[in-house]
C-alpha cells in the first residue's frame, strides 16, 4: 500500500475521532447548559416559596396578633412569636437565596424595614389586649377560631416545606437525570470511540501485513534477481570453462592421435608387431576420449541452448537417423519394424539425436542376438500419447532402471559393450528441455524399450488435450 | 622475389598443429608455396606489407589463408576482420581452422565474412581428409577472384 493511501487512513480516522469526541462534548456542554437552567428555575421556585412563606409568616403573626387582641389570652402570643421569629428566619434565607442578585436585594432591603413597621405596629397593640386582661368565653371563642386560624396557617407551613422539599427532590431528580445521562453519553462516545479505535487498529494490523507480504514478495524478486545474476555469472564461467575444455582438451589429443597415426604409417612396417599394438592402443584411447570430450560438450551445451521448436515428421526423422548408423549397421540384418509416427512439435536436430542416441544403443545390445528385432511407434500411455523405441537385445535389471540416464552411468562392462555412459543422458535432457518424460520398460536377456512424450514444448500434433495443455502452460 | 606465387598463408602459433598440418599438405603435394605467419601480427605485417615484409609485392596475395583462432598478441578475429575489411585483401578466402566451435566464435567468424569454418577433427584421419579437401577445393577446384585492376595495368 502506497503512503499516500495510509495518510488518507489516518486522517480519516482523526477527523472520525474527532467528531466522535467533538460530539460528546458538545453533548455535554448541553446538558450542563440545561442542568444550570434547571437549578436556575428552582431556584427561582426556592425563592418564591421563601416570600410566599414569608407573606404566610407575616399574615400569621398578625392574626395572632389579633387573636390575642380579641382574647386577651397569652397563649395567643405564642404562635405569634413563633411567627415573628419564622418572619425573621425567612428574611435571612431569603437574602442568603438572592444573595447574587443586587436587583432583589434593594427590594427586599426596602421590604425589610415594611416588614419592621408592620412587626412595631403589631407589636404595640399587645400591650392594649394585655392591658385589658379579662379572657370571656367569646375570647375563649375567637381564640378557638384563632387557633383554628394559626392551625390553618401550620398546614401551609408544612406545604411550604413539603414545596421546598419537592423542590430539592426534583432538583436531586434532575441532577440524577442529568447523571445518567451524562453517563450514558460518556459511555456511549467511549464506545464508539473504542470502536473506531478498534477498526482503525484492526485495519492498520490488516495493512501491515499486506504490506509485511508485499515487502516479502519484493524482498523474495530481489532475492531471485540476484540469483538470475548469480545463476547467469555462473553460466558464462561454464561457457568459459566449456570453451577451454573444448579447446585444450582437444588440441593435444588431436597432437596425439595424429603424430601416433604418422608414426605407424611411416615407421610401422620397422616395427616390432607388439609396437604397433602399442601404438594402435593410443589411438583408440585418444578416439575414445576424444569421442568423450564431444559428448560432454554437446551435452553441456545442450543445457544453454535454446530449442527451436518446428512441426516435424517423425518418420523422416528416424530414416535419417537409421541412415546414420550405417556404419555401425554394417552387414548385420536387423528387423526394423517401423509403426505409425506421428507429426510432432520439436527441434528436429534434438530429436534426430534422440534417435540416433536410442537406435544406437538399440544396435549395440541386439548384437548378441542372432536375429534383432528393432521397433519403432506410438503408444497410448496414461492418457498420453507415447514414442517408442524397442529392441530384443540384452535389456538389464529394471532395478537399476534410475541410474539409466545419469551421466557416466553404465549397467554393461566395457569389453562387452562400448560406451561412455552419456548417450541416454542426453536423450533424457533433449526429452526434458521438451517439457516430454521418459521412462524405460526392460528385462534382462529379453529386450528393453524407451518411452517418452514431448509436454508443454513439443507437442504431438492432432492431441488436442495436449495441445490445450501447452496454450494453457504458456498462458500461466 | 618474396610472396610471389605464394598459394597458402597458414596461421597457427602450436607448433603442433603446425607440423601435423604441414605434414598433411606436403603429402599432398601443396606445401612447397606455404608461407607460415605463428601470430595474428606477423599475418597482418605479411597482407600488408609492413614489418619483416615491407619489401614484399602488395600485388601478391595468397589463394587462401588458413587461420587459427587462438593467436597470441592479434587473434584471429582480428585478423579476420582487418582482412575482410580491407579492400585490397577481402576476396581472399579464409578458412578458419580452430579447435573449438564453442563460444561466439562460429557466429562472429560468419559476421566477419569467413569463407569457411572448420573445427580440426581428433582423429587424425578425418584431419587429413579435411585439409585435403578444402586445400584442393580452393586451389584447385574454385577459380579465384581476379587480381586487382591496376595490378594488371603494371
Amino acid at each position: 500500500m502506497k503512503a499516500k493511501t495510509y495518510r488518507i487512513l489516518y486522517a480519516l480516522f482523526g477527523i472520525a475521532l474527532a467528531l466522535q469526541i467533538g460530539v460528546a462534548a458538545l453533548a455535554r456542554r448541553a446538558m450542563n447548559r440545561s442542568v444550570v437552567a434547571a437549578q436556575w428555575v428552582a431556584h427561582t421556585h426556592a425563592v418564591v416559596a421563601n416570600l410566599t412563606a414569608l407573606r404566610l409568616s407575616v399574615l400569621e403573626a398578625e392574626n395572632a396578633r389579633r387573636g390575642f387582641i380579641v382574647t386577651n389570652d397569652a397563649r395567643q402570643l405564642e404562635p405569634y412569636t413563633a411567627a415573628v421569629e419564622a418572619i425573621l428566619e425567612e428574611s435571612r434565607e431569603l437574602r442568603i437565596l438572592i444573595a447574587d442578585n443586587p436587583v432583589q436585594l434593594r427590594r427586599l432591603d426596602k421590604l425589610g424595614p415594611l416588614i419592621e413597621a408592620r412587626m412595631a405596629l403589631l407589636g404595640d397593640s399587645v400591650p392594649l389586649g394585655e392591658q385589658r386582661g379579662r379572657p370571656s368565653s367569646v375570647d375563649d371563642q375567637r381564640r378557638h377560631t384563632c387557633d383554628g386560624r394559626s392551625s390553618r396557617g401550620n398546614p401551609g407551613d408544612g406545604s411550604r416545606r413539603e414545596y421546598l422539599a419537592g423542590e430539592t427532590s426534583s432538583g436531586m431528580e434532575s441532577e440524577k437525570i442529568y447523571h445518567r445521562t451524562v453517563s450514558l453519553v460518556v459511555a456511549g462516545g467511549c464506545t464508539a470511540i473504542a470502536l473506531v479505535l478498534a477498526v482503525f487498529f484492526f485495519l492498520t494490523h490488516a495493512v501491515r501485513k499486506r504490506r509485511m507480504a508485499e515487502e516479502f514478495t519484493l524482498a523474495s524478486n530481489t532475492r531471485l534477481q540476484a540469483r538470475t545474476q548469480e545463476l547467469e555469472a555462473l553460466n558464462e564461467e561454464l561457457e568459459t570453462f566449456t570453451y577451454s575444455v573444448s579447446h585444450d582438451l582437444r588440441a593435444p589429443l588431436r597432437h596425439i592421435h595424429g603424430f601416433s597415426k604418422i608414426l605407424l604409417e611411416d615407421f610401422g612396417p620397422k616395427m616390432e608387431p607388439d609396437a604397433q599394438k602399442f601404438l594402435q592402443r593410443i589411438q583408440e584411447a585418444t578416439q575414445q576420449m576424444g569421442r568423450l570430450v564431444d559428448d560432454l560438450l554437446n551435452l553441456s551445451r545442450l543445457g544453454r541452448q535454446d530449442i527451436n521448436v518446428q512441426i516435424t515428421g517423425i518418420h523422416a526423422l528416424v530414416k535419417e537417423a537409421i541412415e546414420d548408423l550405417h556404419t555401425e549397421i554394417g552387414e548385420r540384418k536387423i528387423d526394423w519394424r517401423i509403426g505409425e509416427l506421428p507429426f510432432v512439435e520439436c527441434d528436429p536436430g534434438l530429436m534426430k539425436q534422440v534417435f540416433a542416441n536410442l537406435l544406437s544403443n538399440a544396435l549395440k545390445y541386439t548384437r548378441p542376438k542372432e536375429r534383432a528385432i528393432i521397433e519403432l511407434g506410438q503408444a497410448t500411455h496414461d492418457g498420453r500419447i507415447e514414442i517408442f523405441v524397442r529392441d530384443n537385445g540384452v535389456g538389464f535389471n529394471m532395478k537399476y532402471a534410475d541410474k539409466l540416464f545419469g551421466v557416466f552411468q553404465r549397467l554393461h562392462r566395457q569389453e562387452d559393450f562400448e560406451g561412455m555412459g552419456v548417450g541416454l543422458a542426453t536423450v533424457l535432457r533433449i526429452i526434458n528441455k521438451h517439457g516430454g518424460q521418459i521412462r524405460a520398460e526392460a528385462e534382462l536377456d529379453k529386450g528393453a524399450g524407451f518411452y517418452f512424450t514431448l509436454g508443454a514444448r513439443g507437442s504431438v500434433q492432432g492431441n488436442q488435450k495436449q495441445e490445450g495443455d501447452r496454450v494453457w502452460k504458456e498462458a500461466v | 622475389m618474396e610472396g610471389s606465387g605464394i598459394e597458402i598463408l597458414l596461421v597457427e602459433d602450436n607448433p603442433a598443429d603446425l607440423e601435423l598440418t604441414l605434414h598433411v599438405l606436403r603429402r599432398n603435394n601443396l606445401a612447397n608455396r606455404i608461407e607460415v605467419a605463428r601470430d595474428g601480427e606477423e599475418a597482418l605485417d605479411f597482407l600488408f606489407c609492413a614489418g619483416k615484409h615491407s619489401g614484399r609485392n602488395p600485388n601478391q596475395m595468397p589463394k587462401l589463408i588458413l587461420l587459427d583462432l587462438k593467436l597470441p598478441r592479434v587473434d584471429g578475429i582480428e585478423v579476420l576482420r582487418q582482412v575482410k575489411a580491407n579492400p585490397k585483401t577481402k576476396s581472399i578466402p579464409i578458412t578458419v581452422l580452430t579447435s573449438s566451435k564453442e563460444g561466439n566464435d562460429l557466429s562472429r567468424c560468419y559476421e566477419l565474412g569467413v569463407n569457411s569454418y572448420i573445427q580440426k577433427p581428433v582423429d587424425f584421419d578425418k584431419f587429413r581428409e579435411v585439409v585435403k579437401q578444402f586445400s584442393l577445393y580452393w586451389l584447385v577446384v574454385n577459380t579465384p577472384p581476379p587480381p586487382p585492376l591496376h595490378a594488371t595495368a603494371n
